[in-house]
């Protein structure tokens, strides 16, 4: 028996001591951290945030940053830590208006176009104007612009995005018109028509052009030039993922890679262009800033990418990288850099994708007020979002619309104006190029959330409005004349005023004169005695129109000099006007005896504002004003105190200090900060 | 010879100078007006040839309209889009119809498919060459 025990005892310690050195030999199962595509995309290396509106840059072979600024000059910056080296905004005898595009030339000099005086510019590396580019090719608004080669590379060849005819002009180095490329070249998969809206040379004889509205990148091969360029092949579609895109607004190429910047999906997405693996690539920079002034890495509302490879060190500008990566936020004011990494995309990454579900509460430049309803927009999802204001406070009641082309849905909306006291909507939806009629239900007794508030009524294409060749409808007001209303709709093309009645049925188009050759007419205005205000952006100018003779005839003009950029135009209250600036972040309250008041100052804090796009008067003279860089709208008294903050979902009316403002946001947003590329 | 000839001629402008949108409906039939008043639309669901009343679920079918302007009941029919969706599901069908548009106002979409129960949302817009009216109306499956 005792044997038997001490065998039995034997074994199981054998066994537990077999145990314990299998177990430790026997390889560990522990979790390895895969890198996300955001974190491979790239290092961030600095940023740059004395700028006003960056919405174009490109990279010397030196390693210059030349930024150009819409709000009328160019930037140079050292590509090594940022600083900048110097600013410009002339050219020549001229002033700059509005650089729109930028590209650098092998040499180093720099093209700049400039959308508002039509004209494209030859600067050297220091930013010193030599001479006027192309000055025979007739461009209606130059926009994107990209240097490159034809095919054998042996041809310089330079490509301009043409805004005002939606084509590309592609011109020689001597300046000489090659040939144009129109809509009927970008053919969509499902028949449409893409509009040209930003271009980069990934191969001689190889341009990438992106369409913006439609989501979409095309592969065109050029040829000699002269030929009609050949799609070889076209990805995108509007969504999330990669491969998606939610506005691509510009494009960039290292020979090797393809780089966009994609708008409303807050990231710059790296992919190949190469047939046939085109559109393809998860390595993404940003996915993101969630909270507004975010940075170091988190990238909001890009618009623009410049990439340089094989980087040479000259006038100590360049860092010791050989390559650099900088992106364009106007939204933020600022362009960041990166180091980009991976000529290979590794095989196993985590996907981030864009921090993004549904409505958000990024209110786009439109706002409108009826019958106590105010509605807004979200241009992400493409959605209109309704207030209820009947108990003080706005509580978020219904939303309208969403992304896509069927009849219901909407593609980028550009103007709002509520009618019927709060019942009807028109939308001015931009992308779609129509007008869309929404009807909401009578209000119920509770306020309650009601998804399904609204629905269409019926739709009026641009096409049916005696507008220009794809014209567009960029402002919308209403008047009560002889009892009906009658809809005004601004089209900057011409410009020209649409006048509707209620129905859509009746329309009548006329022109109206500018009183500047370089400002776009940016919104229109019904004050209360009926007079009709055109807001001019830059110069800011308000020009009043009287219908007399059936033709529009200029009444009077209010310059408002102090006005850095003039943005959108209300009726308020007394015969005031009240002028959005976004330049200064502030909201101007104008009479004939000029501005006698400005709400707002840039910042964060409650009662500022940070690129605010819009205003809306409520029943009781109250101003209520979008406060799209803060992703908020705010309420102003009569008197222009603050009253109150909201959003989607919230609201409050203790007013918070700045660091208050960003303590709450990045404590609400934290969860989500962490995920963010660093 | 030549008078059967003539009576069908004569019996084919008669046929077409008749709308069929005008011409009363049999109880198949069902009626909405469209969103804004200027459409009177009758619609009515066929499987295999035979009106039905309500379509049925993983089953196609087809859908066929008439329309005739309240407005002015001359103003043809320029266009006509028919499409459904699930508003609570936000999503639509998974199939496209085919959509046939033939003289005066009429209209079907063939090969339609609701693939689930639930409250399905019809929509049809009426292009009359000015403006884009939809007409609307609900289909519920158990």
């Amino acid at each position: 028996m005792r044997a038997r025990v001490a065998r039995y005892t034997r074994g199981v310690f054998i066994a537990v001591a077999l145990s314990a050195v299998l177990s430790q030999a026997a390889p560990q199962q522990v979790p390895v951290a895969v890198p996300s595509s955001s974190e491979l995309a790239g290092r961030y290396l600095w940023q740059c945030d004395a700028l006003r509106e960056p919405v174009a840059c490109a990279i010397t072979h030196e390693g210059l940053v030349a930024v150009a600024d819409a709000s009328g000059e160019i930037i140079g910056i050292s590509g090594a830590d940022g600083s900048i080296r110097w600013r410009s905004n002339s050219a020549g005898d001229e002033r700059l208006v509005a650089p729109a595009g930028i590209a650098a030339h092998p040499d180093g000099s720099l093209l700049v176009s400039d959308a508002r005086r039509r004209k494209v510019d030859r600067f050297s590396s220091a930013g010193a104007w030599i001479a006027r580019f192309a000055p025979n090719c007739a461009i209606g608004e130059p926009t994107a612009i990209a240097i490159g080669s034809l095919q054998g590379g042996a041809t310089e060849c330079t490509a301009i995005v043409d805004d005002a005819r939606h084509e590309i002009a592609l011109i020689s180095s001597t300046g000489e018109s090659l040939r144009r490329i129109t809509r009927s070249d970008l053919l969509l998969k499902d028949g449409a028509l893409a509009i040209p809206s930003t271009v980069a040379f990934v191969a001689p004889g190889r341009l990438a052009v992106g369409s913006t509205d439609q989501h979409a990148i095309f592969l065109l091969d050029l040829g000699d030039g002269l030929s009609p360029p050949r799609v070889e092949a076209s990805w995108g579609g509007r969504g999330p993922f990669p491969g998606l895109f939610n506005q691509p607004v510009g494009v960039a190429s290292d020979g090797k890679w393809l780089w966009i910047a994609d708008q409303f999906n807050h990231r710059v997405a790296r992919q190949s262009w190469t047939p046939p693996t085109s559109g393809e690539g998860k390595l993404a920079y940003g996915q993101h800033a969630v909270f507004p002034r975010a940075g170091e890495g988190a990238v909001h509302y890009p618009v623009a990418i410049a990439v340089g490879r094989n980087l040479v060190r000259g006038n100590g500008l360049a860092c010791e990288r050989p390559s650099l990566a900088v992106v364009c936020e106007p939204f933020e004011r600022r362009v960041q850099a990166f180091e980009p990494r991976f000529d290979e995309e590794p095989l196993d990454l985590r996907l981030i994708l864009p921090k993004l579900e549904g409505v958000q509460s990024h209110f786009g430049a439109a706002a409108t007020i009826a019958g106590g309803r105010l509605f807004m927009h979200d241009p992400e999802s493409a959605t209109i979002v309704v207030f209820d204001l009947s108990r003080g406070a706005p509580i978020h009641v219904s939303t309208l619309s969403g992304a896509g082309a069927k009849p219901h849905e909407t593609g980028r909306i550009d103007a709002m104006v509520a009618l019927a006291d709060g019942r009807r909507l028109l939308v001015a939806d931009g992308a779609n190029k129509r007008l869309a009629l929404w009807e909401l239900t009578e209000r119920p007794k509770e306020i309650i959330f009601e998804p399904f508030m609204g629905r269409l009524v019926k739709t009026r294409p641009y096409a049916r409005l005696d507008l220009p060749v794809d014209g567009s409808i960029a402002s919308l007001a209403v008047a009560s004349v002889d009892g009906a209303p009658m809809i005004y709709a601004l089209s900057p093309e011409g410009p020209s005023i649409v006048s509707l009645d209620g129905s859509l049925r009746t329309a009548s188009t006329a022109l109206i004169t500018a009183p500047d050759t370089t400002a776009r007419a940016v919104s229109i205005a019904c004050a209360d005695d009926g007079r009709i205000g055109v807001l001019y952006d830059s110069p800011a100018v308000i020009a009043i129109y009287t219908w007399r003779g059936a033709q529009w005839v200029p009444d009077g003009t209010l310059a408002l000099p102090s006005v850095g950029r003039g943005c959108t135009l209300s009726a308020g209250n007394e015969g005031a006007w009240w002028v959005v600036d976004r330049a200064h972040d502030c909201v101007q309250i104008v009479t004939t005896a000029g501005i006698v008041r400005t709400v707002g100052s840039s910042g964060v804090a409650d009662g500022s504002f940070w690129l605010p796009s819009a205003t809306a008067r409520a029943a009781d003279g109250a101003m209520y004003a979008v406060d799209s860089g803060n992703h908020r709208g705010q309420r102003f008294g009569v008197d222009g105190t603050w009253q109150l903050t909201f959003s989607l979902g919230r609201s409050y009316t203790r007013a918070r200090t700045a660091d208050e403002v960003l303590r709450v946001r990045t404590k609400r947003d934290a969860p989500a900060a962490q995920g963010g590329a660093r | 010879m030549i008078v059967p000839l003539a009576l069908a001629v004569l019996t084919f402008g008669l046929v077409q100078s008749t709308p069929p949108a005008l011409a009363p409906p049999d109880a198949s039939w069902k009626h909405v007006t469209s969103n804004d008043g200027s459409w009177s639309v009758h619609w009515r669901v066929v499987i295999d040839g035979a009106a039905v009343d309500l379509p049925l679920v993983r089953k196609r079918f087809t859908l066929e309209v008439r329309a005739v302007s309240l407005r002015d009941p001359a103003l043809p029919l320029r266009g006509m889009l028919i499409d459904a969706q699930m508003p609570e599901h936000g999503h639509g069908m998974n199939v496209a119809p085919m959509v046939t548009i033939a003289a005066a106002g009429s209209g079907s979409a063939e090969g339609m498919l609701f693939h689930m129960s639930g409250r399905w949302e019809v929509d049809v817009d009426l292009d009359d060459g000015i403006t884009v009216e939809r007409a609307q109306w609900n289909i519920v499956l158990p």
